[in-house]
């Protein structure tokens, strides 16, 4: 046994490493400048740059990519998304990186040219040769590179300064290489390129598992912080409601399986898939609408309608039951009653199972009574079905609900991880996957364990099920 | 006037939800006096297991609309006689268990998985002589001793699945006794078992009845079990109860044709007929006489007795072993136990030869018998068919092969897919071996297949569900003679049936491979089965073949243990 459960361990490492590979591999693709998530937006370009090697953003994502023969190596140096999508595409256009980077470099610098105009210039001109400059930077298009370019020299000539003029000659000779050269086959040639252990991934995964999950992007709290308190409130919400769930259907379903189709069976599964079929969104919303708020009658304003409400810290543990008590009910309601019919119905199903089986017609045989035949025979049979159900819904506990908690504006898991996406709060985001990941693992395990630990045959053959073999 | 034990008054079981209604037993009528043994013999379907559950009152628990008349009258204390019909339910469940105990057919299934044996047991005792505990596992220690399992304190702390299946029926003997019953209800008790576990659970059975002068209803399809451990005899077919009489006469000089026909139709080791008389064989003639026994008999005639022919052998097997890895033990250790499921195996099949294969559950024989078709792999040794090697063929050129040699498996509710019609399942594999090309030829086929094992053309559409055990097995057979295959194995093809539907079976199976000249490795549990049907037997233990002689003679002077205890079994 204790060997399964190590094996089982050890295969959570494989596991979570491509977990956290794929999670990264996606924040990667997601739209955004990850150095503007980080240090905020209208930074200068010092003050930009500085921001991308503290955080190593200057880096490469992972330990190697595989790109087109076109692209140069260290494209991620770049940094800004704008400047590695201008550079791609011309790449691709051209197939000729020299010609790129000649142009590339000439277009950075010609900031510096701009910068250097005197504040006398006509106000209008100036506006106009600004908006030149963003065009090219803007645009893919290498015809319109052509007509922006001889856009800036008329206003070059206009403008008569002839430092400025020459710095647009040298930008529209720069420019030249990119307009004859044509070398598209290169866009095919697939590269392996290594970028070593210098990568965003492997400083990112590091500190990972040495524990240190960052600070949040959005308050600079530390992530663990936040997610131990998310998690807190999720477990407890959901732990809660959960219990309640099983606490109700699994007697409503045994009840059920012993007179199928009675009045019992047929009330409580119509009143449970009933309540199945409504969603729980619309339910919430009505929930805080009725009982809320005093609108329709003052005794209906019974609940808190929002978070977990704070309790002072020498109220004594009864008044503190009292005001979580009134935050907790609603939301439990919510999170509770859809499950409902989904595991009376496993309950039921599985009691009508065991119920035909041998050994309960030798419980019966025995003289028992016929509520120890139920309740000591076969609901310990019956509940297996209960086991998958809670391995199932155990990592649904862990994620917690966005509905509910957006809606119960309830500081867990779930409208975390919401907000985290909102605001591009990457160490929030990674922490939390990564976290989710895990307990799922985890809450799988345990129910295979627990199963294991139900079931005598499983216990006791050494964590693999023995079929009995043999055939006669 | 005594009063009998229990009294059955015209009890009439109608199951009404099926249409038309199902009379399960049909006012039926008997007695049991206090310390009698009665057996009640019938084929399954006849009422006789409806019958037992009528008298704990476990019907009450079925689902559906069952119509029950008629008075059960139990004797309560002396002269006090009280109509089980009509107790209230807590009323009956002071005699349930306490003094009218049941055990039943299938000990695997019969015992709860998830509570220890002893928990099961001092449950009973607990309820009914309100012990507590220590007093408690005394007293089921003390009946564990009682219905001899070896090592009493394992057997108490074990779960079920770690008991054989003789072991879990005597565990549930031993609940059964918890109440001290003065009834005890024996619903098929050894049917699921081994022959020679059976003989063991039946001398059990005979001893307790004494040690505790219980009366003891005994439920069987076999009339030769049931002559074993019984006084009177009552015969029971399609609800009613045909023939009754005490068990010696009953057994030799049956009047109902049906008695006659169960009397006769189990095989016996002294005696090889070339066919078992099955029931029909004692119809009464056109003028109304009933063939006697010795008639039938001789109609029959004997079996001839094997010859050793020229023929090179179709199937060789050479130094074959095959064995199984138990699962690893811990993380890092290399390997898991070896276990030799078949140990250094010679076996020689003759062409149109039948082997008889015997030996205990565990021995090795079903393993063998897989192998020998390819459907496990030897790990040493060599198998040859029609004298070229083909144990170390690829699953491609097995695939060819596997048309010529063909399977029956012991449980014909389980081989059979119960979505398909049993038609489309025959013609399958001539599809898959295109034997027979188009669709319309196929079926021709399979309907002169059908025929042949005694089914009719328009079984062709129905599905699984509509046939008994002994006609499901019918139609494994048909299934596996599609291909018309020169060897075939039947693993306990007929152990899950009733004496005289194994009687049919066998019988069509001696029949067909006559016409068609196949030749059959036959594997039971029961020497007395292979001893008809086979030409050659070879017992096996322990995954080696611990001796071998021809049929009819082997039994009569046995080398081995195993052996020996197999003739003692199925002589009862």
């Amino acid at each position: 046994m204790g060997s399964y459960v190590l094996r089982r361990i050890l295969i959570f490492i494989p596991v979570l490493i491509v977990i956290s590979m794929i999670t990264f591999w996606l924040s990667e693709k997601a739209p955004g400048d990850r150095v503007q998530d980080r240090c905020g937006e209208g930074l200068s370009r010092s003050e930009y740059n500085r921001c991308a090697r503290l955080y190593g953003l200057d880096q490469a994502s992972f330990y190697f990519s595989i790109q087109p023969k076109a692209y140069p190596d260290s494209l991620y140096r770049f940094v800004r998304p704008n400047r590695i999508d201008r550079i791609k595409s011309y790449c691709r256009q051209t197939g000729d990186w020299d010609a790129v980077e000649q142009w590339e470099q000439n277009l950075w610098n010609f900031n510096e040219a701009l910068s250097a105009l005197p504040d006398s210039i006509d106000r209008q001109l100036g506006i106009d040769i600004r908006a030149v400059y963003t065009n090219l930077q803007l645009t893919r298009d290498l015809k319109r590179v052509k007509q922006e370019l001889s856009q800036l020299k008329a206003y070059a000539d206009t403008l008569g300064i002839t430092a400025f003029s020459t710095k647009v000659g040298a930008l529209t000779a720069a420019s030249e290489p990119l307009f004859s050269v044509r070398n598209s086959r290169a866009m095919y040639i697939p590269r392996f390129v290594w970028h070593g252990v210098d990568n965003r991934y492997h400083r990112w995964f590091s500190s990972f598992i040495r524990l240190d999950f960052g600070v949040s992007l959005k308050d600079s709290q530390p992530v663990s912080r936040k997610l131990g308190h998310a998690l807190y409130w999720t477990l407890l919400l959901n732990g809660f409601s959960f219990f309640l769930a099983f606490l109700i259907a699994i007697p409503v379903g045994v009840r059920a399986a012993l007179k199928v189709g009675g009045r019992f069976d047929r009330i409580s599964s119509s009143l449970f898939f009933m309540l199945y079929s409504l969603p729980r969104f619309w339910i919430a919303t009505i929930l805080v609408v009725f009982f809320t708020t005093s609108y329709y009658g003052d005794w209906m304003d019974i609940f808190a309608s929002i978070g977990m409400g704070s309790v002072p810290d020498d109220a004594s543990w009864m008044e503190a039951f009292r005001i979580r008590a009134g935050h907790f009910v609603l939301p439990v309601i919510c999170q509770t009653y859809g499950l409902l019919a989904y595991i009376s119905r496993q309950m039921r199903g599985g009691m009508l199972e065991t119920i035909r089986k041998d050994y309960i017609r030798t419980a019966r045989a025995k003289g028992l009574p016929e509520n120890k035949v139920i309740w000591k025979h076969a609901l310990r049979n019956a509940l297996f079905p209960m086991i998958t159900i809670f391995g199932a819904v155990l990592p649904a506990a862990i994620a917690g609900s966005v509905i509910i908690e957006v809606i119960f504006s309830i500081p867990g898991m779930g409208l975390l991880m919401f907000e985290a996406v909102f605001a591009n709060d990457w160490p929030v985001l990674f922490a939390g996957l990564m976290l989710g990941a895990l307990l799922t693992l985890l809450g799988v395990l345990l129910a295979d364990l627990m199963y294991a630990w139900a079931d005598p045959a499983v216990r006791f053959a050494g964590g693999t099920k023995s079929k009995g073999h043999g055939g006669n | 006037m005594q009063h009998p034990l229990l009294e059955i008054c015209d009890l009439r079981v109608v199951f009404e939800d099926s249409s038309p209604p199902v009379v399960a037993v049909d006012n039926i009528r008997f007695s049991i006096a206090p310390g009698e043994s009665l057996g009640l013999v019938g084929e399954s379907g006849s009422g006789k297991s409806i019958t037992a559950l009528s008298i704990m009152r476990l019907l009450d628990f079925e689902n559906g609309s069952i119509q029950k008349s008629g008075r059960m009258l139990f004797l309560e204390s002396a002269g006090k006689q009280s109509d089980l019909m009509q107790l209230k339910k807590d009323e009956m469940r002071r005699i349930r268990g306490k003094r009218i105990a049941m055990i039943f057919q299938e000990p695997m299934h019969a015992l709860n998985p998830v509570m220890r044996c002893g928990d099961q047991i001092t449950e009973a005792l607990k309820l009914h002589k309100s012990l507590d505990d220590g007093a408690a596992k005394k007293a089921a220690l003390e009946l564990l001793q009682k219905v001899q399992i070896q090592d009493v304190n394992r057997a108490f702390i074990s779960y079920p699945f770690q008991l054989s299946g003789g072991q879990k029926q005597r565990i549930l003997i031993a609940i059964a006794l918890a109440g001290n019953p003065e009834l005890l209800i024996a619903d098929e008790p050894t049917t699921a078992l081994d022959v020679h576990v059976q003989k063991a659970i039946l001398d059990l059975l005979k001893d307790l009845r004494q040690e505790f002068g219980m009366s003891m209803l005994f439920i069987s399809h076999d009339l030769g079990v049931v002559s074993a451990v019984c006084d009177r005899i009552l015969v029971m077919k399609n609800g009613k109860i045909v023939e009754a009489g005490p068990a010696k006469s009953l057994f030799e000089d049956a009047q109902h044709p049906y008695t006659r026909g169960l009397a006769a139709c189990r095989p016996k080791l002294e005696e090889r007929l070339n066919r078992l008389p099955e029931l029909k064989d004692f119809l009464p003639d056109a003028s109304g006489n009933m063939p006697s026994p010795e008639e039938v008999r001789s109609r029959i005639g004997a079996a001839s007795a094997w010859s050793k022919t020229d023929d090179a052998p179709l199937l060789q097997l050479e130094q074959g072993s095959v064995w199984f890895e138990s699962p690893r033990k811990h993380l890092f250790s290399r390997k898991g136990e070896v276990v030799k499921a078949v140990h250094d195996v010679d076996l020689q099949v003759f062409p149109g030869e039948t082997i008889g294969l015997v030996g205990a559950s565990g021995s090795g024989k079903t393993t063998l018998g897989r192998t020998l078709v390819g459907l496990l792999p030897l790990n040493s040794g060599k198998l040859s068919f029609r004298g070229q090697t083909i144990s170390d063929l690829d699953a491609a050129s097995w695939q060819s092969l596997r048309k010529d040699l063909q399977m029956v498996f012991q449980d014909p509710y389980s081989s059979l897919n119960p979505r398909k019609s049993i038609g489309e399942a025959i013609r399958e594999p001539l599809q898959v071996h295109q034997l027979v090309d188009g669709k319309q030829a196929q079926r021709d086929r399979v309907v002169e297949l059908l025929e042949l094992v005694g089914l009719e053309a328009d079984h062709y559409h129905r599905h699984p569900h509509a046939f008994s055990g002994g006609q499901r097995q019918r139609i494994c057979i048909a299934r596996a003679l599609t291909l018309e295959p020169d060897f075939l194995i039947c693993d306990e093809s007929v152990s899950a049936l009733d004496v005289s539907i194994q009687a049919q079976v066998l019988n069509l199976l001696k029949d067909l491979q006559d016409k068609l000249h196949f030749s059959c490795i036959f594997i039971s549990h029961d020497l007395a089965v292979v001893n008809f049907i086979a030409d050659r037997i070879l017992v096996m233990d322990q995954g080696k073949i611990v001796e071998q002689g021809v049929a009819g003679e082997l039994y009569k002077n046995p080398q081995s243990e195993i052996t020996r205890r197999l003739v003692e079994a199925s002589r009862l």
